[in-house]
């Protein structure tokens, strides 16, 4: 049995594990005007911010409460805390030891690297290149980011507004505030294109004590041996367990090719303080609901009227793009069926090899073998950024390990049907300890590379930068290069930041 | 007559008499050595036949039709070493440095490290900023060739090394070790990176892991290998720590498994494809790509069609500012290294359709005792390949000696 590292889960910020998963996210950008105040405001949050220990508790609690009342509690809330700091801002703050980290994309923040990972250049005026941001380029980059998360609005809108006085009488000023919602009802976890979001999240190996079998992220694979197969790769169907080092700092790193092993010494290089952090991205993307809506009509009306697909829905050519139908069911278990949101099933599907062993209590299709693009298009987006058992440009699949997100995204706007004019999208939230090769790259080499992971793939219709690149569909033997006009997603501000433990606060700062 | 065109195509050989087909029969020399010797020899320990290949020498046998050109594609800037540096300047430092290469036989030699069939050099001023990197996907058997096969062949190599690298005063001796034989690390390739000298950055190398790829395999309890790392370990074929080796391997194998013919795309060679320009930032706001000039080969708008073999970014010096000046994701250039990782190489081959012919046999590990192995159901043949398949052998009837030694 693999001996995994405890995990200081008494330091880690609880938004990096577990992640707050709460209806309502609240980002507040600050810069640092007074720097010794700031600190000094800083060090104060220390006891305010939440552990991963708490988070944990709190979500058991909460599940435990929905489990107990057959519903969800209607009267039991966190408002959850967390912090991170730019490079900028530990560099007004005085800390030493950044030039200790060796990823050049956190020193040198987004809006330098933006143009790198496929945004337009800066000053061409196009949308998306950083003049045109609302924050995170020029003079409006931000020092500090603070979280709040709470699934009650009211009460995450009254902490705000006593942070910002808070702090803004303390040396810092805010910049902006992004205020993400997760959307209502059955649209709740969906991204505003309509399709269930953060579905496959890698698991990170480790313990929360000494105890051989206390995960964190526990181990759901039924007893029966024909799992067996997973048990030393996955925490549960479709979670790849990953090495924490790739998550956090202060701990170990894959070994070579081989997922099961840590390698010995290969805790990522920052400086001590850096221990129990994450390097977090935070990008503000905006979506164009009705363009995406409006491609998907008229392209799946020309592929009928060419013969490629007579049957083809607009809900099916957005499956197609995405790799997953609205409701999260993978194209690769049922390409021509939604079958509606399935939480057992729909993360446990492969790419190139069939699945065979069947889940207990998952009554439909297991995926076939698709080594060509043929059911799931090597173009759709979840092929793209996690392309599972696919061998990729890297070489073998075990390479892929160390280039997974965590990620911690919500919505931000309301509903194209309640105001359509308004600006929606995503709060796209990420943690890793190398922004280089993690987020940028499957941003450079696979979002925005038609050649990579799969060669003549095309590039992800969904997020890449490009504009009227081709993609590959195939139906049967009717074949089709799809031009995709792009532009649905676009930034519109960010930074890459530094999510310390919080053990930094009270202690370094 | 199927003639194997020069890498590249590149057309220096048209300027001795013959030294074209010499080269075609090089090539083909390389099919039978690599796939007719080494693979159909393992293949044949295990009760098996050339039938169970599905990689084909285009000299032998005709390319099939309908094929389709597949490319398979990766990262010119190696990861092997990635796990020796905590930190990505000192690992580019190696990667911009020749370093020591260690044989098997115990020997070693100091060469250019660069192991995706993509190597370079960088050249600086005095004030240590970057005049220039040169790129070359070259390989080393193309300069063998010319300095072994003729007298005319070898002032040849002469005239491309001059031209290359703009000295007329080297002679044949610049260019040879202490017992007279080519030298691939001679100063000029060391300098000039004419051609790719680490030791397995070579076209027999490409044709050796296409063709032993090709095979099909098992494990000792007869489940199919099918994956990627399970398949460069099992047919211990190139080298597993790079990207290239595992992925060209993973291709072939599984176009194997499907029933599909293939054949390298004529000329063999390892090309670059493409460069990612994004985030390039110069000075004074000239297209940072208006400095990468194709020397040798071509570059296509289409990445899959490009067959770029030898290039150089430099700053013309009418400009004020050097290689160093230029960014890229806001990072100055101070490496070769970070433009390497920019450039995509790929290795093209041709694609049959699927063949209604029964599937190659499968055989076990490369260097494991044979043991008794399924045989697979039969399927109906085709009229094309049925045809190919009662023929005795692939094998080409009229093998040359090429030339080499």
């Amino acid at each position: 049995m693999i001996e995994e590292p405890v995990l200081d889960i008494d330091d880690i910020q609880g938004n990096v594990l577990p992640g707050f998963k709460k209806d309502s996210q609240h980002f507040l950008f600050f810069q640092i005007t007074d720097p010794a105040s700031a600190r000094l405001w800083l060090k104060s949050l220390a006891p305010r911010l939440w552990t991963a220990r708490e988070v944990f508790a709190a979500h058991n609690m909460w599940k435990e409460m929905r489990a107990k009342l057959g519903r969800e509690p209607d009267n039991l809330d966190f408002l959850f805390l967390n912090c991170a700091i730019s490079s900028q801002g530990l560099a007004k703050l005085g800390v030493p030891g950044i030039g200790e980290f060796d990823d050049q994309a956190f020193k040198l923040g987004l809006e330098e690297r933006s143009a790198s990972i496929g945004d337009p250049p800066r000053d061409s005026g196009e949308p998306g290149a950083p003049e045109n941001w609302i924050f995170g380029a020029g003079s409006r980059r931000p020092d500090v980011l603070l979280i709040l998360a709470t699934d009650d609005l009211d009460w995450a809108v009254r902490t705000e507004e006593e942070l910002i006085t808070s702090a803004q009488q303390q040396g810092l000023e805010l910049i902006h505030v992004d205020r993400g919602r997760v959307r209502p009802g059955k649209l709740a976890g969906h991204e505003h294109f309509g399709f269930k979001d953060g579905i496959s999240q890698p698991a990170i190996r480790g313990r929360q004590s000494t105890a051989q079998d206390d995960f964190i992220e526990p181990r759901t694979w039924s007893e029966d041996s024909a799992f067996d197969i997973y048990r030393s790769r996955f925490a549960a169907p479709g979670r790849l367990l990953v090495w924490p080092g790739h998550f956090l700092f202060g701990y170990l790193r894959q070994f070579r090719d081989n997922p099961e092993s840590g390698r010995p010494n290969s805790e990522p290089p920052g400086p001590a303080w850096a221990v129990n952090g994450s390097f977090l991205v935070y990008r503000r993307l905006s979506q164009d609901v009705q363009g995406f809506r409006t491609f998907l009509a008229e392209a799946s009306e020309i592929l009928r009227q060419n013969g490629f697909d007579p049957d083809l829905t607009p809900e099916r050519l957005g499956a197609l793009l995405v790799g997953r139908w609205a409701s999260g069911w993978p194209v690769m278990r049922d390409p021509n069926v939604d079958r509606g949101e399935q939480e057992l099933g729909e993360n446990y599907f492969t790419f190139t090899e069939a699945t065979t062993v069947p889940l207990p209590n998952d009554p439909y299709p297991l995926n076939p073998p698709d080594p060509n693009g043929i059911i799931c298009p090597f173009a759709a987006h979840i092929r793209k950024v996690n392309p599972r058992d696919d061998a990729t440009d890297l070489g073998q699949k075990e390479r892929t390990f160390q280039k997974l997100l965590l990620r911690r995204g919500i919505t931000f706007g309301p509903e194209i049907e309640d105001q359509p004019q308004a600006e929606r999208g995503l709060l796209f939230v990420a943690f890793q300890t190398s922004i280089v090769n993690q987020f940028e790259f499957l941003m450079n080499d696979w979002v925005n590379d038609a050649n990579k992971p799969h060669a003549d793939g095309g590039v992800d219709p969904l997020i890449s930068a490009a504009r009227n690149a081709k993609i590959s569909l195939v139906n049967g033997t009717n074949k089709e290069k799809l031009s995709i006009p792009g532009g649905w997603v676009v930034a519109t501000g960010g930074e890459y930041m530094f999510a310390p433990g919080i053990r930094f606060f009270s202690n370094v700062l | 007559m199927w003639v194997f065109e020069p890498t590249a195509k590149l057309t220096d050989f048209e300027r001795v008499s013959g030294l074209k087909d010499s080269w075609s029969s090089f090539i083909n020399e390389q099919y039978e050595r690599n796939l007719y010797g080494d693979a159909l020899i393992e293949l044949q320990e295990w009760g098996r036949s050339d039938s169970d290949l599905r990689v084909y020498n285009p000299a032998s046998m005709p390319i099939l039709s309908p094929s389709d050109l597949k490319n398979v594609i990766w990262s010119a800037l190696p990861t092997s070493f990635d796990e020796q540096f905590n930190n990505t300047n000192e690992k580019f430092t190696f990667l911009d440095q020749r370093q020591r290469f260690d044989f098997q036989n115990g020997s070693s030699v100091i060469t250019r490290i660069q192991d995706e069939y993509c190597e370079w050099v960088v050249k600086r001023n005095t004030g240590n900023k970057i005049t220039e990197v040169i790129f070359t996907s070259e390989p080393p058997e193309y300069y063998n060739f010319m300095f072994y096969t003729s007298q005319e062949s070898r002032d040849l190599l002469l005239d491309v090394y001059r031209e290359i690298t703009g000295i007329q005063s080297i002679t044949i001796d610049d260019l040879v070790d202490s017992s007279g034989e080519y030298d691939w690390y001679n100063r000029y390739n060391n300098e000039f990176a004419v051609h790719m000298q680490q030791p397995n950055n070579t076209l027999g190398a490409q044709v050796n892991i296409v063709s032993r790829s090709c095979i099909l395999r098992v494990n000792r309890l007869g489940k199919p290998i099918t994956d990627a790392q399970g398949l460069i370990r099992c047919g211990r074929y190139g080298d597993e720590a790079r990207q290239s080796d595992p992925s060209i391997g993973d291709a072939i194998n599984k176009f194997s498994r499907e029933n599909r013919f293939i054949t390298i795309e004529n000329p063999v060679g390892l090309y670059m494809s493409d460069v990612d320009w994004n985030g390039w930032e110069t000075p004074d706001g000239t297209s940072a790509e208006a400095f990468w000039k194709v020397l040798r080969g071509s570059q296509d708008a289409d990445p899959n069609k490009s067959y770029i073999v030898r290039a150089v970014y430099s700053v013309p010096e009418s400009k004020d500012y050097t290689v160093s000046d230029i960014k890229i994701g806001g990072e100055q250039i101070e490496f070769g290294a970070q433009i390497a990782a920019r450039i995509n190489v790929r290795v093209g081959v041709l694609v049959s359709d699927p063949q209604q012919i029964p599937l190659p046999r499968v055989i076990g590990c490369t260097g494991t005792p044979p043991f008794p192995l399924p045989t697979p159901t039969d399927v109906t043949p085709s009229s094309t390949v049925a045809a190919l398949n009662r023929m005795s052998s692939r094998r080409n009837a009229t093998r040359t000696s090429g030339g080499m030694q």
